[in-house]
C-alpha cells in the first residue's frame, strides 16, 4: 500500500466525514439485518437464533418464490419503458421548438408530484364507481371493472403509473447528455450525408452511452426495490398477482410480525441488487478507464 | 535533474513530462512542469511551483484535519448513545394533588337531544411532570364519538379533559390493519410516540403482557367508578394470563342495515333467513337512470378484512373460521356455503367488482354516496350513515337483524349471532407520561361519559348505559328505536370473529387470500377453504 501523496490527503480527508456516515446509516444496519436474517425476531419477545430456517422457510414458499419472478418482470418491463420514453422525451426537448420550457415543466411533473399523492389520484381515476378514466372509457364501450381485479392487468397497470412516474428521470439525465454533444460532430456527420438514424446510431447513442449505463443502473435499482405504487393500488393482490419481493418483506416484516424471515428477504434482494448492478458497473468502470483516468 | 515520464492512456493522447528540478533552494530558480502532447506536438504549460521561496505552512489542511477529527467524535458518540439510548426516569418536580370534586363538570346545552352532565373525580397524585399533549392512537370511531363529531349538538369530552388539565389531546386514526400494525412498532420501540391506544380484541395476545402497561396498580391507586359495571366478557377479552391490561370502551357488534328507500321503489323486505339473501340483494341490485349502479350488497371485504366478513354469513348458522379452543374448522359445511353465497354474489355483479379491495373507508363511502342496498356493519355505523352533514343518504339507512339459518330462525329471538369486538384502552409499557394517560382512561370510563358515548356513535362496555332511560330515550328521539334492541341481541348472542393470537395477522392474511380465490372464480369455495385449512394449522397456539 503506498503512502498517500500531499495532494491526494485533502480530497480523501474531506470525504471521509461522509463515507464514516454512511457506513453508520448504510453498511452497519445492513449488517444488523444479516444478523437479523439467522434470527427468529417478533414483538414482545426477545430474538432467538434459529439458523437458516428463516432462508429455508422462504425458499420452500411458493409465493417467495413467485414474488421473485414478479420483480424481475416488473423490473425489465418498467426500465424498458422508462428507457424508451426517457429518451424519446429526451430527444425530443434537444430540439427546438415553441414553448418548450412549458413542454419540459410537463414532462418533469410526474417525477415533481409526491409519490403517495399521484398514486392515490390514479387509483381514483380508474375506480369502478367514480373514476374520470372509467368514465371516458366508457363511452368506447371498455369497462374499467375488473382492472385491479385481474393479477395480470393489475400488474400492467402498476407499470404503467411507475413508468409514468419514473420516467422523467430518465429524460434529465439523458437529455443533459444529449445537450454536451458536440454540434460539430452533427455537422460532419450531415456533410458525410448520414441519415436520421444513422446520426442517432452512430454519434447521439455512442456518445450518451455512458449516461444511458447510468440512468439505466440506477433506474434498475429503484425499480427492484419498487413498493408504493403497488401496495397503494393492490397491496400485492389480487391473487398475489403483484407480490414483488418488497411486498413480500413488507408481509412478513410489518404484518405477520416475522422480522427475522423479513430480514432474510432482505438479504436475498440486496444478493439481487448487487446481482444485477455488477453488470452496469462494470461497464461503467471500463467506459473511465478507457478514457485514460486514474 | 531531468526526469521524463510517459504516461500512455487507452485514448489517444499521450503527454511526456519534463520535469525539471533545482535542488538549490539559495538560487531563486523555479521549477517547471511542462507537458509536451506527442499528439499534437505542441508544449503545453501546465504548472509552475516557485521553489526558491521558503515553503509556507498551509494551515488549512490543519483545519480540515480538526474538521474530520470533530466529526468522527460526534459519530462514534452519536453510535453510542444509539446503542444505548438514556433512560427517562421520572422526577418529582411537583406534587399535585386533584381536587377530589368535580375535575370535570359540563352542562349540555337543552337544544341537545344528549342532557347530561358528565361529573368525574380524581383521587391520584400525580407526581409525574404534567406533558403538552398526549397522542391517543385508534380508530376514526373512537375519536369522533369522544369529540362528538358525529352529529350536530353532541359532546367534546375530550375538549373538557383538555380544558381541565391543560393537556391538548392528539389523535392518530387509521383502519384496523395500519392500526394494529403501527401499535405493534410503537409498543416495540425504546420509546413509543404515542401515549395510549386501543386495542381490539382479536389482537389480544400473549405478547402483549410484555408490551402493555399492566393496569391492575392503577386500578388500586386510582379506581374507576363501579368498576364492576363492566361486562364481565369485556374485561376478560382484556386479560391476559389474570392480569388486566386494558378498560374497555367500545363493544362493537355486527348487525345488517338496508337502504329502506331502494327497498320499498323495488318492493324488497330484508331478509329474515339467509337463504333469501341472495335473492333479496340481485331484486335491490339495479341501475339509476343517471348510469350509477346500485351494489346489492358490499363490504370492507379487502385481503386483511375479508375474514369478518366471511364470519358474518358463517355465523347465521353460528359456525366459526376457527373455534375459541383453536380449532381450525373454516373447510366445514356453515362456512363454506357462507363463501358460496359471496361469490355467486359477485358472479354475477350483485357486489362492486372492486369488493375484494374495498378499504373500510371506500365502503362507507360506497354507502353514503347511495351506492349500496343492503351491508354488514357496525351497529353504531347507523349515526355515520345517516349523518346529514356527510350522507347523500340520510334518513334512508335502517337497522335489521341479521338473519339466521331457517333451520335457527327461533333460536336467537330471530337475530343470528355476528360477531362482536371489543376495543379496550391500553398504555403502551414504554410510553411516556402513564398517570395522565391513566387519567384520561378513568375519564373516558366513568359513568356519565360511557353514557355520552353510547350516543354518540360508540357502544360501551357498562350494562348501565343499556337499562338507562335516558339512553332508550335518546334513540327513539334519534329515529331508531331499534338501536337499543338489535345491539342488545347481538352482544347478548354474538363472539369474536376468531380468538385473540400472536399469529392473527397472517391468519386473517391467509384467510383472505383464500377466500378471495374463491370470490374471484379461481377455486371453489371448498378448495380454497381446504387449502386455507392446512395453512392455518400449524399456526394455531398449541395447548
Amino acid at each position: 500500500m503506498r503512502l498517500l501523496k500531499k495532494e491526494e490527503r485533502l480530497p480523501i480527508l474531506l470525504v471521509t466525514p461522509v463515507v464514516l456516515i454512511l457506513t453508520g446509516v448504510l453498511f452497519l444496519p445492513s449488517l444488523w439485518s444479516i444478523f437479523l436474517s439467522f434470527q427468529h425476531y417478533t414483538f414482545g419477545y426477545p430474538p432467538e437464533f434459529v439458523g437458516v430456517s428463516n432462508y429455508i422457510e422462504i425458499l420452500s414458499d411458493k409465493m417467495f418464490l413467485n414474488a421473485i419472478f414478479l420483480n424481475f418482470a416488473f423490473v425489465v418491463l418498467d426500465v424498458l419503458f422508462e428507457f424508451l420514453l426517457g429518451l424519446g422525451a429526451a430527444l425530443l426537448l434537444s430540439r427546438r421548438f415553441p414553448f418548450q420550457k412549458i413542454w419540459v415543466a410537463l414532462i418533469i411533473a410526474p417525477f415533481a408530484v409526491s409519490p403517495v399523492v399521484s398514486i392515490v389520484a390514479w387509483k381514483n381515476l380508474i375506480s369502478p364507481q367514480f373514476g374520470f378514466i372509467t368514465y371516458l372509457v366508457s363511452f368506447f364501450g371498455v369497462s374499467t371493472d375488473k382492472w385491479l381485479m385481474d393479477p395480470v392487468t393489475a400488474f400492467i397497470i402498476c407499470v404503467i403509473i411507475n413508468v409514468w412516474r419514473e420516467f422523467p428521470f430518465t429524460t434529465m439525465i439523458l437529455y443533459a447528455a444529449i445537450t454536451t454533444i458536440p454540434p460539430d460532430r452533427i455537422e460532419a456527420a450531415l456533410i458525410d450525408g448520414a441519415s436520421k438514424f444513422q446520426r442517432f446510431r452512430y454519434i447521439t447513442m455512442p456518445s450518451i452511452w455512458t449516461s444511458v449505463v447510468v440512468a439505466l443502473t440506477f433506474r434498475t435499482i429503484f425499480a427492484f426495490r419498487t413498493f408504493d405504487v403497488i401496495w397503494i393500488l393492490t397491496q400485492g393482490g389480487p391473487l398475489g398477482g403483484t407480490t414483488i419481493l418488497s411486498v413480500y418483506l413488507y408481509l412478513q416484516s410489518f404484518k405477520f410480525l416475522k422480522l427475522g424471515v423479513g430480514a432474510a428477504v432482505g438479504v436475498v434482494v440486496l444478493f439481487f441488487t448487487f446481482l444485477i448492478s455488477a453488470p452496469y458497473l462494470r461497464i461503467l468502470y471500463k467506459q473511465i478507464m478507457a478514457r485514460g483516468y486514474k | 535533474m531531468r526526469q521524463e515520464e510517459t504516461l500512455r492512456g487507452a485514448g489517444k493522447l499521450n503527454w511526456i513530462f519534463d520535469i525539471d528540478h533545482k535542488k538549490d533552494k539559495s538560487k531563486k530558480e523555479s521549477y517547471i512542469f511542462e507537458g509536451y502532447n506527442l499528439y499534437t506536438s505542441q508544449l503545453y504549460p501546465t504548472s509552475w511551483m516557485d521553489m526558491s521561496e521558503p515553503k509556507k505552512v498551509d494551515r488549512r489542511k490543519f483545519i480540515y484535519a480538526g474538521f474530520g477529527a470533530v466529526a468522527l467524535i460526534a459519530i462514534g458518540a452519536a453510535a453510542y448513545v444509539a446503542m444505548n439510548p438514556p433512560v427517562v426516569t421520572q422526577t418529582v418536580i411537583t406534587s399535585t394533588t386533584v381536587p377530589t370534586t368535580s375535575v370535570v363538570t359540563t352542562t349540555v346545552p337543552t337544544t341537545s337531544l344528549i342532557t347530561t352532565t358528565v361529573p368525574t373525580t380524581s383521587v391520584i397524585t400525580l407526581t409525574e411532570p404534567k406533558p403538552e399533549k398526549l397522542i391517543f392512537q385508534g380508530h376514526e370511531v373512537h375519536r369522533k364519538a369522544a369529540v362528538g363529531a358525529n352529529a350536530p349538538g353532541q359532546i367534546n369530552l375530550i375538549a373538557q379533559f383538555e380544558e381541565v388539565t391543560g393537556i391538548k389531546v392528539e389523535w392518530v386514526t387509521l383502519a384496523n390493519p395500519e392500526n394494529y400494525d403501527k401499535l405493534m412498532r410503537e409498543c416495540s420501540a425504546a420509546e413509543a410516540t404515542i401515549n395510549l391506544a386501543h386495542c381490539l380484541t382479536t389482537w389480544w395476545a400473549p405478547r402483549m403482557a410484555n408490551l402493555f402497561e399492566q393496569l391492575d396498580p392503577w386500578l388500586e391507586k386510582a379506581p374507576i367508578e363501579e368498576f364492576n359495571d363492566f361486562m364481565p366478557a369485556a374485561l376478560q377479552s382484556a386479560t391476559i394470563g389474570g392480569k388486566l391490561y386494558g378498560i374497555p370502551v367500545r363493544c362493537s357488534g355486527s348487525s345488517m342495515m338496508y337502504h329502506k328507500g331502494y327497498f320499498e321503489e323495488r318492493g324488497a323486505t330484508p331478509p329474515k333467513v339467509i337463504e333469501e339473501f341472495y335473492d333479496v340483494a340481485k331484486q335491490v341490485t339495479f341501475t339509476k337512470p343517471s348510469g350509477e349502479k346500485v351494489y346489492g350488497f358490499s363490504s370492507n371485504a379487502n385481503i386483511g378484512e375479508l375474514y369478518e366478513v366471511l364470519t358474518w354469513f358463517a355465523r347465521s348458522w353460528d359456525a366459526d373460521l376457527i373455534t375459541p379452543d383453536y380449532k381450525v374448522v373454516c373447510n366445514q359445511g356453515p362456512v363454506v356455503q357462507a363463501l358460496d353465497i359471496l361469490a355467486k354474489m359477485y358472479r354475477d355483479g350483485i357486489t362492486p367488482p372492486n369488493l375484494t379491495q374495498l378499504q373500510n373507508q371506500d365502503h362507507v363511502n360506497l354507502v353514503k354516496e347511495g351506492r349500496v342496498s343492503l351491508l354488514p356493519g357496525g351497529v353504531s355505523y347507523i349515526i355515520t350513515y345517516n349523518d346529514p352533514k356527510t350522507s347523500k343518504v340520510a334518513g334512508q339507512i335502517e337497522l335489521a337483524y341479521h338473519p339466521p339459518a331457517a333451520e335457527f330462525k327461533n333460536k336467537w329471538e330471530g337475530a343470528a349471532p355476528t360477531f362482536t369486538y371489543i376495543w379496550s384502552m391500553i398504555i403502551p409499557k414504554n410510553a411516556k407520561y402513564k398517570s395522565w394517560s391513566w387519567e384520561l382512561i378513568r375519564f373516558l370510563s366513568s359513568k356519565k361519559s360511557n353514557l355520552i358515548l353510547s350516543m354518540q356513535g360508540t357502544d360501551v362496555a357498562r350494562t348501565s348505559v343499556y337499562s338507562n332511560p335516558q339512553y332508550l330515550e335518546f334513540w327513539q328521539k334519534q329515529g331508531f328505536p331499534k338501536y337499543p334492541d338489535v345491539l342488545q341481541k347481538v352482544l347478548k348472542y354474538g363472539r369474536p370473529p376468531i380468538p385473540g393470537m400472536d399469529n392473527f395477522s397472517q391468519v386473517a392474511q391467509i384467510i383472505g387470500t383464500k377466500a378471495e380465490e374463491a370470490i374471484l372464480g379461481k377455486k371453489t369455495a371448498q378448495q380454497a377453504m381446504d387449502e386455507a385449512a392446512e395453512l392455518l394449522k400449524p399456526l394455531m397456539p398449541k395447548s
